[in-house]
């Protein structure tokens, strides 16, 4: 039950039931004095994991290899390795490529998760804009409007929860559904997780004693009651909504701290990740962006590019690890993807400019592995796939953003909820292709 | 201070005006005509819904655009993407309207192919509505018929109450110069109409707070305070260009050397934003910002980049000190000119190393910043139809196919006009002159002399100071300042329920900001001009209305006075309305303005890697917003009490030994009245809510007032509470100065629980959803 309305039912049947988490220590019962429990369990559904690579990967280095022919190869897609040293795990063909500490990198990746990884190729986002395809990639729409995948999922599991959407950049657009919560200094989270103490480790330091919070609590919960009965400005009527529902729950904040590493990494890519695996862990968080950039590589492709594919790797690696760590890797669903591709030739500069065919990887629960879906020819262009047996077919259809979102919407069961409805991927039947 | 329905005064309608002005020669180009129902159809409404949505944008422009396959026609149309293209499309088809073949309108019998050829194929069926809109445009243009007020705003905000002068006067001095105003400032518009606010906002807009609010509005677009930090702005010049960018490690004292090196780097750092600042503060045209010939510095810049000032002569300072003082001046001679070509912002290093480019981008990036900043064209919205690359075969795509050209065709001409600036933002003429194997350095229709080329950029300002666009652009920066909203694009997706509603919205809006952005022209450019008129706009007043039907609401979506303040609005309302900062100790930064406690956590950007605000709140931004509720009312609620009764500004009304009841337990009617009336003080101080006595708002504040005042009452005489205030809460010291306070005025004990129950009821207000939005 929507917690809001398990306490406007509560309210109406007289039980006097006031948020405990406003202000931190004032979860008693105002008659009583005695402690209560939350009103709602804390989140344990699928935790959404997003991954923006930033600026427009390119696939043909990673999961849609294509290398050259021969040496100074004019036409090669790409200069860094030979189509024939491919290499592949399972049914994942990926190119041979490291970094200068681990040349081989990218064959230690792919061997140890290829059997969690379902690489979709040839995918046309229909643009070149980088606004315009990190939206088509992370919420199946190219045009404007829409809220992404991870925060129709955190909308769809409790729009209260505190971290509900936790973002670290990339297209996260929520449309007013979902409020996001952006990462800083995670030292100062003990102040901010225990509003209610003047020193966030004693508990017995509070500003307000028990009765005076909850007094305080019960005013608030009027006010609220008096502020919607007059406001009716649809922006004022949200923005009041959307601050008392990010008051619901906030004493959960408390539970990041239990599971934060006591030291977090130097490296941001993994920060981002402790801090997402344990606000999941937690309990408070349902969906998450990561995101790691400098892909934009119009110059200088090969020396700079590769190295952050490593970095990319490196970071689903490491989430990987953090979930197990932390005993929630049944529960991760991963996205991986990018604004679009880049050309399948070098500039004058031997960097790549933007090309809208690209790949997604997703990977993790529901999702079957050890698998690809989709290709492209020799200079990278689709091969469209035919919607019954997903193979190349000529007289198939263009994997778009849009399919691959409709598989996870179904998936994850918002497809046709409240959200799913309010902004729809609407694809024909004879149009629908069946990824899992 | 009240709510009022005072309706909107009536506006001219920017586009119309410069439907005027563009069509020049056209005089025949109609302004707008009446039709059925007693409605007022303009010809741009006309335009937008019967011709543009049905039929240009889905027959025509993909070929008649400045890069499609009819590139070479005269019917050129622009993008609906572009916030100029219903101007710029009636102006094309005023233009063309008067070509005839056989006395048959062209317009119509090109798509019809009716006699005559049209490479694009048969378009239109002469039979169709789409055929008979289009000819009923060209009628309204042969045969204008006016009406004053095409759109009847006045209709559209009916159900909406707006806010008196005195809560506007409010609400612009929070967000203008983040103080509440003064006694005297109220009486000056109290009961005269809202154009009473002008000259109050015009002393207003003479303070420095005002142009720390502006620099903040400037910096997040340009972003340029990422180079703050440390001496990281002037560690991107090159000695070999400004041998004297660290002229302060000559400085032998450290702390000195430091301040010095801290004030120049400011200087450097902010050099865009403080031209914003100087060309307002000067009263000099806004289009100065781009065409200015000289830079800004302070005193401690001045010496980095070893400027001159604008006569050639030395700068001179009245206070070499003082690190606000700014001076226009020149940067050193480059390239064998005989002077630095300064072109306002477009020349700044810094703001070209914010923008940086490559061999490969050559420019585009900065182009598409200019376009976004200064046109209010997100260039890359044009690229947001769908493309197919395998369509893509052509030798040089970025200038010859048409997919690419959509963008490239205007960003790559304007990336040209850049050429003179390096990769690290510094004035250096290419080499080998400008790409040949891209479009000519240039500007809509026109191109740079190549003899201009060494000062290409000077040119593209003085453009882009004579575009309408620039003054659009303006607005929309000045509106997403004071109202936290993004201006609204036109929806595209006719398929959306609420399509009708949304374009409705959209029109209306786009009206009232280009109606402002008129004035902005007709008053010489003039920027205190559009922040007055856009703080009386209803946008910025629209406080409440009557219920709202569902379509009605759709409509109504984007007005309201609901912006969540940002951490830097939300610091200086704390300190107006309790008289002191969010700190922790006077020498540090606020909480909400510093980095490393929650300036990033309330939503706040760091102009490097968080370069968008969070403008909706979530759990943490929840809980931060409860920790200042809670401990600016321990902290602030003893020091009030402090002060004499005529120096305080949360409890004149009361002391802290007023308690409602005497030690029988009956009730004081005097305290207790005093206890309301500074109840109704707070709400009004802290909320901006004028309450009657009476009002059951004032009777729930005091209830709580009394709930924990019992309550701590009882544990007092029960044992289980202390007598005295937690440390925290206490205040023995001038806050300010830190030195002790006399004996008589220091407040460390609360036998009376009277204190915290005061505490009690600032938490409850500072928490409020009236003090944390405006």
């Amino acid at each position: 039950m929507d917690r809001r309305n398990f306490l406007s039912l509560a309210a109406f049947a007289g039980l006097g039931v006031v948020s405990p988490r406003v202000f931190g220590n004032s979860n008693r019962n105002l008659l009583t004095g005695k402690k209560i429990e939350p009103l709602f369990a804390t989140y344990n559904g699928p935790f959404h994991v997003l991954i923006n690579a930033g600026g427009g990967w390119d696939p043909t280095s990673l999961c849609d290899p294509k290398g050259f022919a021969f040496e100074d190869d004019p036409d090669a897609v790409n200069r860094s390795y030979a189509t024939g040293d491919i290499l592949t795990a399972g049914n994942i063909r990926f190119a041979p490529l490291g970094s200068m500490d681990e040349p081989d990198y990218f064959k230690t990746f792919f061997e140890k998760h290829y059997q969690k990884i379902m690489v979709l190729n040839g995918v046309d986002t229909a643009t070149n804009g980088h606004d315009s395809g990190s939206r088509h990639c992370f919420c199946g729409r190219l045009a404007e409007g829409y809220p992404s995948f991870g925060a129709i999922a955190a909308a769809s599991a409790s729009r209260e929860l505190p971290m509900a959407y936790l973002s670290f950049g990339g297209f996260d657009e929520t449309q007013g559904i979902v409020a996001r919560t952006r990462s800083g200094n995670t030292n100062a989270l003990a102040r901010i997780a225990y509003p209610d103490r003047r020193d966030p480790n004693d508990e017995n330091s509070t500003f307000h004693s028990a009765a005076a919070a909850d007094a305080i609590v019960s005013a608030q919960a009027d006010r609220r009651t008096h502020l919607e009965a007059i406001e009716q400005l649809p922006r004022t009527r949200d923005a009041i909504s959307l601050l008392y529902a990010a008051r619901t729950g906030t004493n959960e904040l408390k539970k990041l701290q239990e599971y934060l590493p006591a030291m977090l990494s130097n490296n941001g890519n993994e920060r981002q990740v402790q801090v997402a695996i344990a606000a999941y862990k937690a309990g408070i968080s349902a969906a998450v962006n990561l995101n790691t950039g400098g892909f934009d590589t119009h110059g200088n492709h090969d020396a700079t590019h590769i190295p952050r594919l490593v970095e990319l790797l490196k970071m689903i690696d490491f989430l990987w690890q953090e979930a197990e760590a932390q005993g929630v890797a049944a529960s991760i669903r991963v996205l991986v993807g990018s604004d679009f591709g880049r050309t399948p030739n070098y500039n004058d500069g031997n960097g790549k400019d933007h090309w809208s065919i690209t790949s997604m990887m997703l990977m993790g629960a529901g999702i079957p592995g050890n698998k690809v879906i989709g290709t492209t020819d020799e200079r990278h262009s689709p091969i469209p796939v035919n919607v019954g047996s997903l193979a190349p077919d000529p007289n198939g259809i263009r994997i778009e953003p849009r399919h691959v979102h409709k598989n996870l919407r179904r998936l994850s069961g918002i497809d046709d909820n409240e959200y799913g409805q309010q902004f729809p991927l609407t694809i024909p039947a004879e149009e629908d292709l069946k990824l899992f | 201070m009240v709510w009022s329905n005072r309706q909107p005064r009536t506006r001219r309608l920017f586009g119309s005006l410069t439907l005027t002005a563009l069509a020049g020669a056209a005089a025949s180009l109609c302004l707008s005509a009446c039709e059925g129902n007693g409605k007022c159809v303009s010809n741009a409404e006309y335009f937008r819904k019967e011709v543009w949505a049905p039929t240009l944008s889905v027959k025509c422009v993909k070929c008649h655009n400045i890069s499609g396959a009819a590139k070479d026609t005269k019917f050129i149309l622009e993008e609906s993407s572009n916030p100029g293209y219903v101007e710029a499309n009636l102006k094309v088809l005023g233009d063309l309207a008067r070509y005839e073949v056989d006395g048959k309108k062209l317009l119509l019998i090109k798509p019809t192919q009716d006699g005559v050829t049209h490479e694009g194929g048969m378009q239109l069926d002469p039979k169709s509505d789409e055929y008979e809109a289009l000819a009923e445009m060209l009628r309204r243009i042969d045969d204008p018929v006016e009406c004053d007020n095409s759109v009847d705003l006045s209709e559209y905000f009916a159900d909406v109450e707006l806010l008196d002068e005195e809560a506007t006067l409010r609400k612009a001095s929070l967000a203008l110069i983040g103080r509440l105003p003064t006694q005297e400032e109220y009486e000056q518009v109290r009961g005269l109409g809202i154009d009473a606010l002008d000259p109050v906002l015009d002393q207003m807009m003479t303070e420095d707070e005002f142009y720390g609010r502006l620099g903040e509005i400037y910096n997040d677009l340009f972003l340029t305070d990422r180079y703050l930090p440390n001496t990281n702005a002037i560690d991107l010049l090159y000695d070999y260009d400004y041998p004297s960018r660290r002229w302060f490690d000559a400085t032998a004292d450290e702390a000195l050397r430091n301040q010095q090196a801290s004030r120049s780097n400011r200087g450097v750092a902010r050099a865009a934003i403080n031209l914003v600042k100087y060309v307002v503060k000067n009263d000099k045209p806004f289009t100065e910002i781009l065409t200015a010939d000289y830079m800004v510095f302070n005193p401690y810049s001045a010496k980095s980049y070893n400027a001159t000032g604008v006569d050639g002569g030395p700068l001179v300072f009245a206070d070499d000190t003082d690190p606000d003082e700014l001076l226009p001046g020149h940067l050193p001679p480059r390239g064998g000119l005989d002077a630095f070509p300064h072109a306002g912002v477009l020349s700044d290093p810094m703001w070209m190393i914010r923008f940086p480019t490559t061999e490969t981008n050559r420019n585009r990036h900065r182009a598409r910043m200019v376009y976004r900043f200064f046109l209010a064209t997100d260039i890359l919205r044009l690229a947001e139809r769908p493309i197919d690359p395998t369509a893509i075969t052509d030798f040089n795509p970025t200038l010859n196919n048409e997919n690419c050209a959509a963008c490239h065709g205007r960003i790559d001409p304007m990336a040209g006009t850049l050429m003179n600036f390096n990769a690290e933002g510094q004035y250096a003429q290419p080499e080998d002159g400008w790409y040949p194997d891209m479009r000519i350095p240039g500007f809509k229709d026109e191109t740079v002399a190549y003899e201009d080329f060494p000062t290409a950029h000077q040119w593209l300002a003085a453009q882009i100071a004579k575009e309408d666009l620039f003054a659009v652009a303006t607005v929309q920066t000045v509106y997403t300042g004071l109202t936290g909203q993004a201006v609204m694009l036109e929806p595209s997706d006719a398929a959306d329920p609420e399509y009708v509603q949304k374009h409705r919205a959209f029109e209306i809006q786009d009206e009232v900001l280009k109606d402002i952005a008129q004035i902005f022209i007709d008053n010489d450019h003039d920027f205190k001009m559009v922040v007055k008129e856009v703080v009386k706009t209803n946008y910025f007043r629209a406080r409440n209305s009557g219920e709202l039907p569902a379509e009605k609401a759709a409509e109504l979506s984007t007005v309201g006075t609901a912006q969540f303040l940002p951490p830097e609005l939300l610091a200086r309302k704390i300190e107006a309305v309790t008289g002191y900062p969010w700190r922790a100790n006077r020498n540090d930064q606020d909480y909400l303005l510093n980095m490393n406690e929650y300036r990033i956590f309330y939503g706040g950007i760091d102009s490097d890697s968080i370069i968008e605000r969070i403008r909706e709140p979530n759990g943490i931004m929840a809980n931060i917003a409860a920790r200042m509720s809670n401990e600016m009312a321990c902290w602030t609620t003893s020091r009030d009490f402090t002060n004499l009764p005529p120096d305080r500004l949360l409890f004149p009304f009361v002391e802290t030994n007023y308690k409602p009841e005497d030690d029988n337990g009956n009730a004081v009617p005097a305290v207790i009245d005093a206890i309301k009336a500074n109840i109704q003080h707070l709400h009004r101080h802290v909320l901006g809510e004028q309450l009657d006595l009476d009002d059951p708002q004032i009777d729930r504040t005091y209830e709580l007032f009394i709930d924990i005042w019992k309550d701590g009452k009882a544990g007092i005489e029960a044992g289980t509470y202390d007598g005295n205030l937690p440390y925290n809460c206490r205040s023995e010291n001038d806050w300010w100065t830190g030195n002790p306070l006399p004996e008589e005025r220091r407040i460390t004990a609360d036998p009376d629980y009277t204190v915290r129950a005061w505490m009690g009821v600032m938490t409850y207000l500072l928490s409020d959803y009236r003090f944390l939005h405006e």
